[in-house]
């Protein structure tokens, strides 16, 4: 086998690795931290020994200095020398928890979910799910992904459009969750606020547990911030 | 600081120097190598510091041809696996959380991508930590097979058969969550 017989990804996966690629990096200020406390570690631990082989790669102040076998008292200077400073730096780089968004993995008991388009949530006529050919789901897919794009380049007008194409090829297909979210999120980005506003709470009575919720939630903190009738800001 | 593939070109400076120099390069691919190998957010910093304490232990032997991002990482993985079988990071995952949300345009986009990468995040958590490390340098990171072979120490055909199961759970598990499906 060769790197090259590797099936390629689909461009939804691919898009999520590309996602996680372009990670951002973490705030300097922690490695600047980080080389503080890695200084502290290195100089007073004792030196000739450093380049000796090791069995394990962790622990690396114990493992020098069982590599040393004798000067036990710098050994035990840099232990606790290092770990006070571990104590201080994790104390100081841990986050507060302003606020937790769990992402739940959908259990069994939405193997059936009742997908629906927001103006019949609003109206209160729920649809049966209904199967999608494949056609029909690559094709929603695709119109999911159109949405993405223009809102990415700010164009909620043509993000909008695709999504309305996207409910007209499957208003209750595989992805009606997503499209749901992608829907708040362009009303909100249009100006629609009234809309958007009124999108959420359905949303998140038909989608408790769903990973789209960050997003909408984001959109009704924005919503909650502005006028009821005005613009985004 | 940015990452540079390759030997940084340092001759004749200390072993001190050299570990600054590649503390400054590869802080950023050590750390996300370590958050994608499973170490837990609080515990990044300190992880990272085992690592560089471990890179200038064995700094001396290390030869100057090679690519480093290969050594660096099969470094990484063995302080990740280490750690791994000393601590349960079950709790302390559950503890985690994405980051705040704010109300601003770009946090819908930065929040739209935090979503893509945790969703990522779930699936890696689905594999072993010897399969997620192959798949992680070699999907995430690009690094080849026989790099990912010499760097943890494994034969070329383990680093395929490995990454082919990775590949195949970490779809799977992707469009079970996309999909909604049990598990």
């Amino acid at each position: 086998m060769s790197e090259s017989e590797l099936p390629p990804w689909t461009p939804g996966l691919e898009g999520l690795l590309q996602a996680e690629r372009e990670a951002p990096d973490v705030d300097p200020a922690v490695a600047d931290q980080v080389w503080s406390q890695l200084q502290t570690s290195i100089t007073t631990l004792p030196g000739p020994e450093l380049g000796a082989p090791s069995s394990g790669p962790s622990g690396a102040a114990a493992s020098v200095a069982g590599a040393q076998g004798v000067a036990w008292l710098p050994v035990a200077v840099a232990l606790v020398v290092g770990g006070v400073g571990g104590a201080v730096l994790h104390a100081q780089l841990r986050a507060p928890v302003i606020e937790r968004v769990v992402v739940t993995v959908p259990g069994p008991e939405r193997v059936v979910t009742t997908t629906v388009t927001i103006e019949r949530i609003i109206t209160a006529s729920v649809a049966a799910p209904r199967p999608a050919p494949a056609a029909v789901g690559s094709r929603e897919r695709a119109l999911l992904e159109r949405a993405r794009s223009a809102l990415a380049r700010r164009d909620a007008a043509e993000a909008l459009e695709a999504l309305r194409l996207a409910k007209e090829v499957a208003p209750s297909g595989r992805w009606a969750e997503e499209r749901d979210a992608l829907e708040i999120r362009a009303l909100y980005a249009a100006g629609r606020t009234t809309e958007a506003r009124a999108a959420i709470e359905p949303f998140r009575r038909r989608y408790p547990e769903s990973i789209f919720r960050p997003v909408v939630e984001a959109v009704a903190r924005a919503l909650s911030s502005t006028d009821p009738k005005g613009a985004p800001q | 600081m940015t990452d540079r593939p390759g030997w940084p070109n340092l001759p004749g400076v200390e072993v001190s120097a050299d570990l600054h120099a590649i503390y400054r390069e590869h802080f950023q691919y050590c750390y996300r190598t370590l958050r994608r190998l499973g170490v837990p957010a609080r515990d990044l910093p300190d992880v990272t510091h085992d690592v560089f304490m471990v890179v200038h232990r064995r700094l001396p032997d290390f030869e100057r041809g090679r690519p480093i991002k290969p050594w660096l990482f099969g470094i990484a993985y063995r302080v990740a696996a280490d750690r791994s079988r000393r601590f349960s990071t079950q709790r302390e995952r559950l503890e985690e959380g994405p980051e705040p949300v704010d109300s601003s345009d770009n946090a819908l986009l930065r929040l739209e991508r935090a979503e893509a990468q945790r969703l990522v995040e779930l699936a890696l958590e689905k594999l072993d930590l010897e399969k997620r490390a192959v798949f992680v340098a070699h999907e995430l990171e690009g690094q080849a097979a026989p790099e990912i072979a010499a760097a943890l120490g494994i034969p070329l055909n383990t680093v395929y058969s490995r990454l082919r199961v990775a590949r195949d759970t970490f779809s799977k598990v992707v469009r079970r969550l996309a999909a909604k499906e049990p598990s």
